[in-house]
């Protein structure tokens, strides 16, 4: 006779629920036929038997709690294993105990490392997570999101940040006040538009100053809403700064100049980033950076964009829809870096309509201030160098991490040769009590990378077995058209030489995008051959940031191209074309006619 | 006692083809538990069974062309139940297994809700803690299940997706930790049966069954190769003027074998390595060093592999160890050698030699922790003083332990008895 005992399951899982036993009393099993169902924390997971024989006693019911190593049945070996030479009772029993032995020395191994560990395991027994105390630096996407859910799940939480409210440069400095002046400009640039189909507006009058307050008044409610949140979810909100005395001690200096020291029990860094300067720019009120350009102190006749990034090209169409005579100048030979250059060169076909010169492959030399404004020089690919003044220059070629001045070094974080915060999968930089999220702790440099991982890392503090692996971080582009792209992009393939299949969708068979007017843009999918699963998304044209959303699900549930053939889009929309380019892969797409090529 | 009948499994689907059977007699399963997996023109479809119970028959076998409603199994519902049911389920009692024991015996399978499908062997044979685990990006599973995965400690890359272009579900997540569960501390558990095709789909086949020798052998060598971590070196050993003296020293009456000279350098080194000579207890975690030096030599039989055991061979000379040889492979051919005598071995050497090749991969034979492959000499031109001059070669193949025998250590051995082959004043100890 055998005794049963409940297996190890799965790490840290101590004990779980019988929710239906498979078995019943004289049933003849098999090794690895499932006795019952159990319900643990997380998962129902069914139980395998170890052994074949027949079930001669059931020690557990439905419903009832069983502990790991408990003995939840008995069977009796010998009826099948009657035939042959071996004595059957006698040897099961001590393996089985050997084998319990070696797993129980597992989980201990693991679980005996620190109180830290024990007390996350998995929920059971029921841990204080009101005990562990949490700071979040930086009050950005990546902070707040994080210092929400530390409230939500019930730990002890404080957040500091030296504005009012939480926000952070997205929501004060970049994404949403851009975004309102991308608006502003969309509606100009589409009343422009307008007069191809009938409708023509006299030139419209700019009121800059209530522009600029209807785009402060956007982010006021956005952060005050922010900071009604917090209260409601009793964060401590501490406005101030604050550096790291020990790896469990930060010095808060606080906006009323007073300053105190607090123990965590974990720090998560939230710091962010900020433009990066040019080492020969002149301070001078004419250089603009994305903070001070979005302040939108006036319309400069000339502006120079140096950089042909993201930020500089969304700033650069606000500026140009609102009347400025634009110029960009960009040293690498595109616009948007990592984007797929078919992508990139969509947008510049149109942005070459609004803005007044687009010099690629071309260096900036140096700036001086004039009394008329700032004199650039540039040297273009050829060689070939020459002066241009500016009313007002913005510059935007980078950002950089903002880990200095945080006392790292009272910790064992590390930091890597860009500046960067080092993590592992959790969020978890070198020292154990300090986590980073967000700009700081790695590209890319988006706000809804660091909300995700500022929501792992906490869950990874109170206990939750999770990492930071998405199969996508989709980027966007809030340009006109916009561009945005998730998973795998064409050139990264390349580079990397993963083979993949193509297929576009020009928009211009789009019934939805005529009726825009915009026929220019397309949609493209990225397809491993031999699975058809979709590897990467791009797309270009009028609404592409928010199309790209179901890319990213689609690339995050591995679906395979067909389950986007299959799924009904609506119609008149520009989401069709996600439909449309999957059929074009099977060479069915009902608005192309493009027989596919291989049987 | 219910007669199974392939229930419909999908509109205007008339026939299927059983591609695996998941279940044999015997058995017990339970209602919903699927017996088999039937292939379709458009899809494969797990039956499931209708009732609790015990298969007591099989009508089918993998490969057949089943039409639906025709009667596949025979399944003995539980008492309380079959009492309501058939007329006589005691005489189906009484009559047993019989045809039971046949089929079970040859399909020794997992049968399971959630392994109808071939699950890997996983990698990792425990759970792993969460920061162990590599953040897994760009696998085909939704972010639950991944986190499913996680919840487990099971790296999800490790894990077959089950779906359509290898899509992962929450079953084939569950599925691979049930592999590790039942894998848990055991040695080269965990894999998963698989069934062997049906090999008369592609020609004529001939079932026959193994010999004693051939069981014991395959099973014993299994567990040789997953219990040992094997590393093989190879060397030459230069036999020229071994060679000749083999030839000029031998006699109609008596033909020294290279196999009498390699065992008594093998006997020379297992003194000077005694790690060579010993046995691993894992459970102790412990060496057992032998203070004897007894060498096995695979000798090749009709019946299959035998590897007895020559005594003491430190004490004998080659003379006496060629006698030994020829007595034993004797006794082997003609099925007199004894149990006793395949026993208690510190090392064994397999002489290949005689057929050709060059080097090879021997198994250790458990519980030894080395053994020496020994292939045909030839003849190699080797510089030396300026011009090549022909040598004869013996390519030497030495199988070791890892466990206990480190890289460096295995080829110091092999090195020292080629050295040993080469420099030993043999003609002394002949004399």
């Amino acid at each position: 006779m055998i005794d049963i005992k409940l297996p190890e399951i799965g790490e840290n899982i101590e004990k779980g629920t019988v929710i239906k036993l498979l078995v019943s009393v004289g049933d003849q099993v098999t090794k690895g036929q499932d006795l019952l169902e159990l319900e643990t924390d997380k998962a129902t997971i069914p139980v395998p038997s170890a052994y074949s024989g027949v079930i001669k006693e059931i020690l557990i019911k439905e419903g009832q709690d069983v502990e790991i190593g408990a003995v939840i049945m008995r069977l009796d070996a010998r009826s099948l294993e009657s035939g042959k030479a071996k004595p059957a009772t006698p040897q099961p029993k001590p393996q089985a105990q050997q084998k319990t032995q070696a797993v129980r020395q597992h989980s201990l191994n693991v679980g005996e490392t620190s109180p830290d560990l024990q007390r996350k395991s998995g929920g059971q027994p029921p841990v204080d997570l009101k005990n562990i105390k949490v700071a979040v630096v930086g009050a950005g996407p990546g902070g707040y999101a994080a210092a929400f859910l530390a409230a939500d799940l019930g730990l002890d939480i404080t957040l500091i940040d030296r504005d009012i409210n939480p926000g952070g440069v997205c929501l004060y400095r970049g994404c949403i006040p851009s975004k309102a002046l991308l608006h502003a400009a969309k509606v100009l640039s589409e009343s422009k538009d307008a007069k191809h189909f009938g409708i023509e507006f006299n030139k419209p009058k700019i009121d800059l100053d209530k522009l600029r307050g209807w785009k402060d008044s956007v982010v006021q409610q956005l952060t005050g809403g922010l900071g009604i949140l917090a209260k409601q979810r009793k964060v401590k909100y501490v406005r101030g700064t604050a550096t790291f005395v020990d790896s469990t001690t930060l010095l808060i200096k606080k906006e009323d100049g007073s300053s105190e020291k607090s123990k965590f029990d974990y720090t998560v860094i939230a710091t962010g980033s900020r433009p990066i300067k040019l080492p020969f720019q002149p301070d001078s009120k004419r250089l603009l950076d994305s903070t001070t350009a979005l302040e939108l102190e006036n319309i400069p006749k000339s502006l120079l964009l140096v950089g042909a990034g993201y930020i500089g090209l969304e700033l650069g169409t606000v500026y140009a829809e609102l009347g400025g005579e634009v110029s960009v100048v960009e040293m690498m030979p595109g616009i948007i870096p990592g984007a797929d250059r078919d992508l990139a060169q969509v947008l510049e076909k149109r942005l070459k309509t609004i803005f007044k010169n687009i010099m690629l492959s071309t260096k900036v030399l140096g700036m001086k201030e004039t009394k008329d404004g700032i004199k650039v020089s540039f040297e273009d690919k050829d060689g070939k160098k020459f002066d241009e003044t500016y009313e007002k220059v913005l510059v935007a070629i980078g950002r950089k991490p903002n880990s200095e001045n945080l006392g790292l070094d009272k910790t064992k974080v590390k930091i890597d040769p860009k500046g960067f915060i080092e993590v592992n999968g959790q969020r978890r930089t070198a020292d154990p009590h300090i986590y980073a999220i967000g700009d700081v702790a790695g590209n890319p440099m988006l706000a809804h990378k660091a909300s995700h991982e500022g929501r792992i890392a906490v869950e990874a503090i109170a206990g939750h077995k999770v990492a930071f692996e998405p199969n996508a971080i989709p980027a966007v582009v809030f340009t006109d058209p916009e561009i945005a792209w998730a998973g795998l992009t064409e050139t990264e393939a390349k580079d990397q030489g993963i083979e993949v299949e193509v297929v576009k969708y020009p928009w211009a068979a789009s019934g939805r995008a005529l009726t825009l007017n915009r026929s220019d843009g397309f949609t493209k999918l990225l397809i491993q051959p031999r699975t058809e699963r979709i590897l990467g998304v791009s797309i270009v044209g009028p609404g592409a940031g928010e199309l790209i959303a179901e890319g990213v699900l689609a690339l995050e549930m591995g679906s395979v191209v067909s389950d986007l053939k299959l799924s009904i889009h609506p119609h008149p929309t520009l989401t069709e074309t996600l439909m449309e380019s999957a059929e074009i892969f099977f060479g069915q797409s009902t608005h192309v006619y493009k027989p596919r090529k291989k049987g | 006692m219910i007669d199974f009948k392939l229930p419909a499994v999908g509109e205007n689907i008339e026939k299927g083809t059983v591609i695996k059977l998941l279940v044999s007699v015997g058995e017990a399963v339970a209602k919903g538990q699927d017996l088999l997996e039937l292939e379709t023109d458009k899809a494969t479809i797990p039956v499931p069974s209708p009732n609790n119970g015990v298969i007591k028959e099989i009508f089918i076998k993998e490969g057949d062309e089943v039409k639906v409603g025709a009667v596949i199994m025979k399944i003995e519902t539980r008492q309380h139940s079959s009492n309501a049911g058939e007329a006589s389920p005691d005489l189906q009692k009484k009559s047993g297994w019989p045809p039971a024991a046949k089929i079970s015996e040859q399909k020794p399978k997992i049968a399971t809700k959630t392994t109808t499908r071939a699950v890997p062997q996983p990698m990792s044979r425990t759970p792993l803690p969460n920061e162990a685990i590599p953040p897994q990006t760009n696998v085909p599973a939704a972010p639950v299940v991944r986190r499913l995965a996680r919840e487990l400690g099971i790296v999800i890359s490790q894990v077959q997706g089950s779906g359509p272009g290898g899509r992962i579900s929450d079953d084939d997540v569950k599925a691979f930790a049930k592999q590790i569960i039942l894998g848990a501390g055991q040695m080269g558990g965990g894999l998963a049966k698989k069934t062997l095709p049906d090999f008369t789909k592609w020609g004529e086949v001939e079932r026959q069954p193994m010999n004693n020798i051939r069981k014991i052998t395959a099973e014993h060598l299994s567990y040789c190769w997953q219990t040992i971590p094997h590393v093989t070196q190879f060397d030459n050993a230069d036999i020229t003027e071994l060679e000749d003296l083999r030839k000029n020293r031998s006699t109609d009456h008596r033909k020294l074998t290279i196999t009498a000279f390699l065992l008594k350098v093998m006997a020379w080194g297992l003194k000077e390595f005694p790690q060579f000579n010993s046995s691993v207890d894992m459970d102790t975690q412990e060496i057992i060093y032998k203070k004897y030096i007894h060498l096995g030599v695979a000798v090749d039989t009709d019946r299959g592999l035998l590897v007895p055991v020559i005594r003491d061979v430190d004490k004998k000379s080659i003379v006496e160890l060629t006698d030994e040889l020829g007595k034993m492979a004797e006794r082997a051919r003609t099925r007199k050698t004894s149990l006793e005598e395949l026993h208690g071995s510190s090392m064994a050497l397999t002489n290949l030699g005689g057929i050709g090749g060059t080097h090879f991969t021997p198994i250790i034979n458990w519980p030894d922790v080395a053994i020496l492959g020994v292939s045909r000499g030839v003849w190699e031109p080797v510089y030396a003083d300026g011009k090549f001059i022909p040598r004869l070669k013996l390519p030497l193949s030495l199988s070791y332990d890892h466990r206990i025998i480190d890289g460096a250590d295995g080829a110091r051995f092999l090195r020292w008895v080629c050295r040993k082959i080469e420099q030993t004043s043999w003609a002394d100890e002949l004399r």
